[in-house]
């Protein structure tokens, strides 16, 4: 029998207790915070270094742009202020004005960047303004010893023009060259401002050539001056003459030499004018004076006549010799021969009648003008005699009254407050009025403004203005020309006033005379002389006025006139004054008009002013 | 913003990108460190496991060495059953064979066994190189995290002198 055995029923497990454990951890994963930190600190990192370089930049920019604003400033100024100093002592002021400029402005910068950035920059804008202000200081010194140059130029020239011989010859060495006083071969002062780089070579030949035609104008300049200051009229003709042959002053430029003929022919009319008028001023004084002497000797002789009668111890009868003696040496006129024959032989009047006396006492009274007081002891020469109501006693007086008159009459008066009105409303009195003209052309404006008063007052003419109407009309002629430099007075407002009513649409055109064609002075001229408004003497006056404003619209016309731009001195120098190219004709016909030919403006001139003697 | 502000934001955002990083480093040697660990303990458990299958192999050969001596007790008792002296003959060759087969057995379970341990021990051994690694891991991130922290500091430093230069 078998027996039974227990056998084990657990199986053993094959596992084991110890595990391997694959739990790892992640560091990526687990520093994923710490990573995000830094990248967060990375961004802000990069936030704020490219905001902190933007602002930066800004503030540096900033400061930067502001300092060299300050720089362009202060150069700007040192620049200006180069312009006032001297040329030669502009490099060193910039220097040290542009040197402390940055000095100073660079002590404002506190970023040292900056600072260093504008230094440079600044020396880049100090370099830059360096060529400007040097070459421009430069430039004024080339200029100021061009001026010199020219300012010794001129002198030269002037010593050529008018020096003596001696200084002439000099002069002119040292302009254009030549053998100099030591027998050395001198160069000119213009090759000498060539050689030295103050004008190019082709220009010398230019400058001779502009010194020589200013040497020659000069010349005739001064001889004018000369002739002005003589104020000798046949001189001015002669000259005139001169000045028209191109072989005189062959180096002047025609239109130089058209110039100076206008302006001695100009003169030649002005002197002569004066000369009449002059002339016509001493033989009114050499009447004024006979008039006086006749007045005197008759008074002398009148007086002695009554004292014999009067049986005055000592007193001697005239006889009737003496008064034709008298009367030969025309010492009496012949109203007083007749009046003092009359006393003479006795034949004295019955006696006075008091009425005519005091008529004739009113009469002087009443009297504006010496002439009137002439007229009015004429005419009580006339009441002498046995025939008369005056007697000689009586007469005595009142010509004894008239003479108290002389030189009281209210127009003698006014005259002479109207003319000083007139010298100071053109300055004449005043040397510093009217400086900003020339002085020559104010002088003869003067002179002429104060000739035009005296004749259109002239006292003893019939047609004379009031001294009022003559000081308004003088005043508004002289205002005029001096607007429009004229060398003589414009012509009256009731000349522009007939000129305008012709033709109102070119009224205003008219009103400057430099725009007047020779058919406006044809037909100013026509007006004028058929004017009832003006007097002969004022129509003399006005003519004259047109004739100067056609010589001058004919030269402005010959100037614009291409076909004489060819026109050699010869031609444009050739013939006279009144005769040359078209003038004679237009100016005779001006003069025509009024005179019908042959009297010249001054002729005219002196017959009127003899008429008014 | 002012500049002052803006330069203080690009100082503070520096600092802390670099803070970031030292942590990051901290931590990255943290999660090093942990991996070591577990990487001991699967070593230990790997030693463990080693022993473990020893004491297994020695049990079973035991249980076996009991199987076969039951086997062989009931081998001689059949042959004495019907006998046959196990001392000669078949039964001696029957008993001979059974036991070169038990050693057989047993030599094959032993060599298993020390197989499986040497195994395991292996694994230990991996286990616990694989801490060291990882703690040396460890410690280069934590460097790394101050070298890169540092370096972010000298860049931002570098980074505002630059602009403060050239800007």
């Amino acid at each position: 029998m078998r027996v039974p055995t227990y056998q084990t029923q657990g199986k053993r497990s094959v596992e084991v207790s110890a595990q391997q454990m694959s739990l790892r951890a992640n560091p990526g994963a687990l520093s994923a915070e710490s990573q995000a930190l830094a990248n967060f600190g990375q961004t802000a990192a990069r936030a704020g270094t490219q905001w902190y370089e933007q602002s930066l930049k800004a503030k540096r920019g900033a400061d930067l742009a502001g300092a060299e604003s300050a720089l362009a400033t202060e150069l700007r100024d040192v620049e200006i202020e180069a312009l006032n100093t001297n040329p030669d002592d502009v490099p060193t002021l910039y220097n040290q004005k542009t040197a402390a400029a940055v000095a100073q402005i660079s002590q404002g910068i506190q970023d040292p960047v900056v600072q260093r950035r504008f230094r440079a920059a600044a020396g880049t804008a100090i370099l830059n303004k360096s060529v400007t202000v040097y070459k421009e200081a430069r430039v004024r010194g080339i200029d100021s010893q061009i001026a010199t140059y020219d300012q010794r130029i001129e002198e030269l020239v002037n010593d050529v023009a008018t020096g003596d011989r001696a200084t002439a010859h000099k002069a002119r060495v040292q302009l254009f060259g030549g053998l100099a006083p030591d027998g050395s071969q001198t160069a000119g002062i213009f090759e000498e401002m060539s050689t030295a780089g103050y004008i190019k070579a082709s220009e010398v030949l230019s400058r001779r050539q502009g010194a020589e035609q200013r040497i020659d104008y000069l010349g005739a300049q001064s001889i004018i001056n000369g002739i002005a200051i003589r104020r000798d009229p046949a001189d001015a003709e002669n000259f005139l003459v001169t000045l028209q042959d191109p072989k005189n002053f062959p180096n002047m430029k025609p239109e130089k030499r058209e110039q100076l003929i206008n302006r001695t022919n100009t003169l030649a009319i002005s002197l002569t004018r004066a000369a009449n008028a002059e002339a016509a001023k001493a033989d009114k004084a050499a009447a004024k004076e006979l008039k006086t002497t006749q007045d005197t000797n008759f008074a002398d002789l009148m007086s002695s006549v009554r004292n014999a009668q009067q049986g005055v111890a000592g007193a001697k009868m005239p006889t009737i010799l003496d008064v034709i003696e008298h009367q030969g040496n025309r010492t009496l006129r012949a109203e007083q021969v007749t009046a003092l024959e009359k006393a003479i032989l006795g034949q004295d009047a019955p006696a006075t009648d008091t009425r005519v006396m005091a008529s004739f006492y009113a009469r002087l009274d009443q009297a504006i003008d010496q002439d009137e007081i002439d007229a009015v002891m004429n005419d009580a020469l006339k009441h002498l005699g046995p025939t008369g109501d005056i007697k000689l006693t009586d007469y005595l007086s009142l010509n004894s009254y008239s003479n108290s008159l002389m030189e009281k009459t209210p127009l003698a008066r006014d005259i002479k407050k109207h003319r000083g009105y007139l010298r100071t409303a053109i300055g004449d009195s005043d040397a510093s009025f009217g400086t900003q003209f020339d002085p020559e052309f104010m002088g003869q404006l003067r002179a002429d403004a104060m000739k035009t008063f005296d004749e259109l007052v002239h006292e003893g003419v019939e047609d004379a203005l009031t001294p009022q109407e003559a000081y308004n009309e003088v005043l508004r002629m002289f205002n005029e020309a001096k607007t429009q430099q004229l060398t003589y007075l414009a012509p009256s407002s009731t000349v522009l006033d007939l000129i305008a009513s012709r033709n109102p649409t070119a009224a205003n055109k008219l009103s400057n005379f430099s725009k007047w064609s020779p058919e406006d002075i044809q037909a100013a001229a026509q007006l004028v002389s058929s004017s009832p408004n003006l007097t002969p003497r004022q129509k003399i006056l006005e003519l004259e006025t047109l004739q100067f404003i056609g010589e001058a619209v004919l030269e402005r016309i010959q100037s614009l006139d291409p076909s004489n731009d060819g026109t050699s001195n010869d031609e444009a120098g050739s013939g006279d004054v009144t005769s040359r190219s078209q003038n004679k004709g237009v100016l005779e016909q001006l003069m025509g008009v009024f005179t019908g030919g042959g009297e010249t403006s001054g002729e005219r001139l002196s017959s009127i002013e003899t008429r008014g003697q | 913003m002012s500049i002052e502000a803006a330069l203080f934001s690009a100082a503070a955002g520096t600092a802390v990108q670099a803070y970031g990083q030292i942590q990051q480093g901290k931590t990255q040697q943290a999660a090093y460190n942990f991996n070591g660990q577990m990487d001991e303990r699967n070593a230990l458990a790997a030693e463990q496991q080693a022993e473990q299958i020893k004491i297994a192999a020695g049990l079973e050969a035991i249980k076996f060495r009991n199987q076969f001596q039951r086997l062989q007790d009931a081998t001689a008792q059949a042959n004495r059953y019907n006998g046959w002296l196990a001392d000669e003959g078949t039964p001696l060759l029957v008993s001979l064979a059974n036991a070169t087969e038990a050693e057989e057995e047993l030599a094959i379970m032993d060599y298993n066994a020390q197989l499986g341990a040497a195994q395991a021990e292996e694994s230990a051994v991996q286990s616990r190189m694989s801490a060291q690694l990882n703690r040396m891991y460890g410690t280069a991130a934590r460097r790394a995290g101050v070298i890169n922290a540092g370096s972010s500091l000298l860049a931002g430093a570098s980074n505002i002198s630059y602009i403060r230069a050239t800007a």
